[in-house]
């Protein structure tokens, strides 16, 4: 009677336990603010030039069977791109009505992964209020648990209803790249 | 007992499929049941946007110029006329491209008179007679205009709405543009002092016409430095 309670005892234990075992599952994982950046790159009669965000906020969701991300978002604050030059900055801003439009943001809809570390991520693109589809081509490369995402593509202010800025009656061209290299920790 | 143990191996094998962890959770991930994509797109935007902080109005470093007037507690502010809200920085914020456009406007007129001053005074250096008198009065009627044009292109600038981000550290071609302007008000101002005294002093011309060409000088360089 009492081996049996005990072996019983011992059973209900081990299903304890056993119920506790941490399976493999997609997560979510936060970019690494430090390292990651997206720039943008704009062209006016007198002088090309860049800025740089590195306040990139960016989350995926990754799928540990797969060890590919399935969904990503990313949320950039539009005053925190730096040209090295605060007039042309807050110009910036300005045209993309920066107080009332803060963020430029990107989510995903599908995400697939190609030879050599190719992805092709289809998503909406949000600019001054305004959303686009965009295809997005991003390269993965991995340094032990690090996962860097680089790539970049083409943005048209007046697609987003966005005034291109002007310098002594000039006007920005209307084309800008944006150039991204996204950090996670896996 | 077999058929307990033959339960416990199906229950283990459930276990690794549908149990969750929630004692071992590194700091940067979450662990979430699956979701269709646009949900969890849309979940983990609503996540950054959280953590994204709200757009500051003011930059954290203006001219007194430009903290005076539109300061936290500067005279617009104090007298309601401009209050400090998001939609009245919207509008502040056009008014602002009004005033450096219309700056911009300015200095190039100023460079035209500059320019033209430039040919007057040395054509009055060496005239003589008549044609003294005459190219004295324009040149006097060029420098009231350029006072005039001057005066209202540094008004525009000093006085603006400020920007809605601030100068930061390091040095950079917008700074550059204020740095020539000091020496270019310096010159204008020694510039016209001197073109007082040369009345009574003749031996003055030399100074007075070294004054204009620095000023010029740092002028011209000023609206070159936005060039990069």
């Amino acid at each position: 009677m009492k081996n049996y309670s005990i072996a019983n005892g011992c059973l209900v234990a081990i299903m304890v336990l056993c119920a506790f075992t941490a399976p493999l599952a997609k997560r979510k994982i936060m970019a690494d603010k430090a390292a990651s950046t997206v720039t943008y790159a704009a062209k006016h009669p007198l002088h090309s030039w860049e800025g740089v965000s590195h306040d990139v906020n960016c989350a995926i969701i990754y799928n540990d069977d797969t060890k590919q991300p399935e969904t990503v978002a990313v949320s950039i604050k539009v005053a925190s791109f730096d040209s090295d030059n605060n007039n042309r900055d807050s110009h910036a801003v300005e045209a993309m009505e920066g107080i009332k439009y803060p963020n430029v943001t990107f989510t995903s809809s599908d995400i697939k992964a190609g030879d050599n570390g190719a992805l092709t991520a289809k998503g909406t693109l949000t600019f001054h209020g305004v959303s686009k589809p965009v295809t997005l081509n991003a390269t993965r490369k991995d340094n032990g648990n690090k996962m860097t995402l680089t790539g970049e593509f083409p943005v048209n202010m007046t697609d987003h209803n966005i005034e291109r800025p002007s310098l002594m009656g000039l006007k920005t061209e209307d084309a800008m790249m944006l150039r991204f290299t996204i950090v996670f920790s896996l | 007992m077999k058929f307990i143990c033959f339960a416990l191996l199906v229950w283990v094998g459930l276990g690794t499929l549908q149990a969750q962890d929630t004692t071992a959770v590194r700091r940067d991930t979450t662990i979430t049941p699956s979701q269709t994509p646009d949900n969890s797109a849309s979940d983990l935007l609503a996540g950054l946007a959280d953590s994204t902080e709200k757009q500051e109005l003011l930059p954290h470093k203006m001219i007194f110029t430009q903290r005076i007037f539109w300061g936290p507690k500067g005279l617009l502010r104090t007298m309601n006329v401009a209050p400090l809200t998001s939609e009245g920085r919207i509008h502040e914020l056009k008014v602002r491209r009004t005033m450096l456009v219309a700056h911009q406007i300015g200095g190039f007129l100023t460079l035209a008179g500059f320019v033209t001053q430039g040919i007057l005074g040395a054509k009055l250096y060496n005239a003589k007679g008549q044609d003294y008198v005459d190219t004295k009065k324009w040149h006097e009627r060029t420098a009231t205009f350029i006072n005039i044009s001057y005066g209202t292109t540094l008004a525009l600038s000093l006085t603006a709405p400020p920007p809605i981000v601030g100068p930061k550290r390091g040095f950079t071609t917008i700074k550059l543009h204020r740095y020539l302007a000091i020496v270019h008000l310096a010159g204008m101002i020694t510039t016209n002092i001197l073109a007082g005294m040369i009345e009574d002093n003749s031996s003055l011309k030399p100074y007075h016409r070294a004054a204009a060409y620095t000023t010029f000088g740092a002028y011209a360089a000023s609206i070159l430095a936005l060039k990069f």
